[in-house]
């Protein structure tokens, strides 16, 4: 029995570029557990960060969510976010569900105090109360002091302003954040604080955490499940003890034996995958990891992606599940 | 031999491409001062990979830019085979950039747009082989990216950068940087933009061609586990101090210095999670300028007071192995 905070269903993205339409989500299919840390994990282009924008409904021009569903099941009802009027879009975000970006560099108004920035985030979300004593109460869960209110964001480090990004995404406290690498640009003593940060407030405020990122290590680190994405759909979604020891798509198989690591043999050359993803301005048929896969057969060309699907406890999108890890283990 | 002499030229030993002097290298910029090179003297052994490991700020940059005379450093001396690179005359300094090259980290912003492949390759070829015809530099440019896996070579010769994924620009300035055979390269972060699945096939290249074209290397990463498993020699740095040096996988499998302990432990591991509450908000990158005793000592468990008043030397501790620290790691 699964109580999803968030289903995610036949959802189509595109992007209209002068080349064409770019696909970058196609009939994507998920849902995100209540409680739980989903990874979601790819490569530039995958459709992850999609994914995180079109939940909120950040898709701007050229972009556009031409279908699909996306329902927030709340304790009141269900929400279905892509029928909410401008307005109560509005009043939605932030609230409900909110998001750290990438850069946190870029997020914070140059010229602003720390605490304007928290105080323009509830007055655009009405909230009353004491706003000082609710600013020092997020930057305090965020790791930070609260002499850092008072400060410019070119006083702060990289990981400080990743700090604050984080504390302005949990300051309406939202049921579910969506972190869209937010540790991608840190170092990596700075990086390991921050995530273990975001385990401590994601068990102290009971949220929900989406956790987008390309790599693979991080991911499973922190992660209850990851979503293995693949040109704009989830080609693998189990529990990521599970996905580590036995993956079951020949992409995940083949993305785990080609990381680095410090164990990694020095005389020997480094696996590698070899060939590009698919052009998603062009229809796919069937399997959509064919071109590279060892073991596409014709077979996989005509592969039912089993539309509308919902994807519980494992999944995976491929004709012949578990083959490529099993012959990875048989020739080392 | 005067001290005037011998700041402008030494008979290097054999095994030594590059050397650095007491070299400093200090930003102002309003109230803070920034080193960059904190009174650095090093050698870059010929034949080798050197990768030096850093996080931001901690001058990995500056010195693999001071070291092709990229940048002037506030004092002390570079040498390349024997001669002090900012007291070179005009056909020295020639000879110098044509034996030395880099590769940058941004294949999307290292490629000019306007530039046709065979342009951007054949460059040094154009600068520092002027025999060469048009029709030999095309032979040569499609020669060598056939090497870095662009084949056939002969027909990305007139395709333009927009056309190349990422992965495929970077072997395009690899093929550039290796055209001219040069002597030193340094390449600085060259796969952080690329993907996981090309950063191992970049990086399996950039091994098999600096064995197969014998030059040495000087690869700069913030990546620990790139950079033991593409290095021969391995320098940690923090605050513009070398505090490690040595074998990689001595360094990685038993780091001396605290310092790089820290990064190892903090380097996320497969399947290994991380765990609430684990952080020390060590923002120690706050804390650079004109530090008296170690650049690490403000966040080290193991500081005693020496430590803070005393500037450790790197000192050799086992045969193939560096450390700058009164404390080392057993």
């Amino acid at each position: 029995m699964s109580f999803p905070i968030l289903s995610i269903r036949k959802l189509n993205t595109v992007f209209h570029t002068p080349s064409g339409d770019v696909n970058a989500l196609r009939d994507l299919s998920l849902e995100v557990e209540r409680g739980e840390v989903l990874a979601i994990v790819g490569e530039s282009g995958s459709g992850k960060s999609t994914l995180g924008f079109s939940i909120l409904r950040l898709i701007d021009s050229p972009g556009e969510i031409v279908s699909g569903s996306i329902t927030y099941h709340d304790k009141d009802g269900d929400v279905s976010i892509l029928d909410l009027s401008l307005p109560k879009l509005r009043e939605f975000r932030w609230v409900n569900i909110s998001m750290i970006f990438q850069s946190a560099m870029n997020v914070l108004n140059p010229v602003a105090r720390i605490e304007r920035q928290f105080i323009d985030t509830f007055e655009a979300h009405n909230l009353g109360g004491d706003y000082q004593a609710r600013i020092e109460k997020y930057l305090q869960i965020a790791g930070l002091g609260k002499q850092v209110k008072k400060m410019y964001p070119h006083e702060l480090s990289g990981g400080m302003k990743q700090r604050v990004s984080i504390a302005l995404a949990l300051s309406c406290e939202p049921s579910v954040l969506i972190a869209d690498e937010p540790t991608t640009a840190l170092d990596v003593v700075v990086q390991k604080e921050i995530l273990s940060s975001i385990i401590k407030i994601k068990e102290e405020l009971n949220l929900t955490v989406m956790f987008i990122t390309h790599d693979l290590s991080v991911a499973s680190s922190i992660a209850d499940r990851l979503a293995i994405f693949y040109a704009g759909r989830p080609v693998e979604v189990g529990s990521a003890e599970k996905l580590l020891k036995s993956p079951q798509h020949p992409y995940t198989a083949m993305l785990l034996s080609s990381m680095i690591s410090l164990n990694t043999n020095r005389d020997a050359f480094l696996k590698t995958m070899g060939g590009t993803p698919p052009d998603l301005r062009k229809p796919i048929q069937g399997c959509s990891f064919m071109s590279r896969c060892p073991l596409a057969e014709p077979a996989c060309g005509t592969y039912d992606l089993s539309p509308g699907k919902s994807y519980g406890e494992g999944y995976v999108e491929c004709i012949h599940p578990g083959r490529m890890a099993r012959e990875v283990e048989a020739v080392d | 031999m005067n001290r005037r002499q011998r700041a402008e030229e030494y008979a290097p030993p054999p095994d030594e491409i590059i050397s650095f002097r007491n070299v400093n290298k200090i930003y102002k910029s309003g109230h803070s001062t920034n080193y960059a090179m904190d009174d650095i003297s090093f050698s870059i052994t010929k034949g080798k990979t050197l990768s030096i490991v850093g996080e931001s700020g901690s001058g990995k940059t500056t010195f693999g830019l001071a070291s092709l005379g990229l940048l002037e450093p506030t004092s002390g001396h570079i040498y390349f085979q024997g001669k002090n690179i900012s007291k070179l005359n005009k056909s020295q300094q020639r000879d110098f950039r044509s034996k030395t090259h880099m590769i940058f980290q941004d294949p999307y912003s290292s490629l000019n747009p306007y530039d046709s492949i065979f342009t951007t390759v054949s460059a040094p070829l154009e600068s520092f082989q002027k025999g060469l015809s048009r029709s030999e530099r095309r032979g040569r440019a499609a020669e060598m990216l056939d090497k870095v896996g662009l084949s056939p070579g002969i027909e990305f010769l007139d395709i333009y950068p927009k056309s190349l994924s990422g992965g495929q620009r970077q072997r395009v300035a690899i093929a550039r940087s290796l055209i001219n055979d040069p002597e030193f390269v340094v390449a600085d972060e060259p796969t952080s933009m690329l993907d996981v699945s090309i950063t191992s096939t970049v990086i399996n290249l950039m091994k098999s061609l600096k064995n197969e074209l014998n030059f040495t290397m000087l690869y700069i990463s913030h990546e620990i586990a790139t950079s033991r498993y593409i290095a021969d020699d391995m320098a940690v740095m923090n605050l513009g101090r070398i505090v490690e040096y040595g074998n990689p996988d001595e360094i990685t499998k038993s780091p001396k210095h605290p310092y790089t302990d820290l990064l190892i432990r903090s380097y996320p591991r497969a399947g290994v999670r991380i765990l609430p509450g684990e952080e020390r908000h060590t923002d120690y990158n706050v804390y650079n300028g004109g530090i008296k005793g170690c650049t690490f000592a403000h966040t080290c468990p193991f500081k005693t007071s020496e430590c803070e008043t005393t500037k450790p030397e790197l000192r050799k501790i086992s045969h193939e192995h560096w450390v700058a620290c009164f404390h080392p790691i057993n």
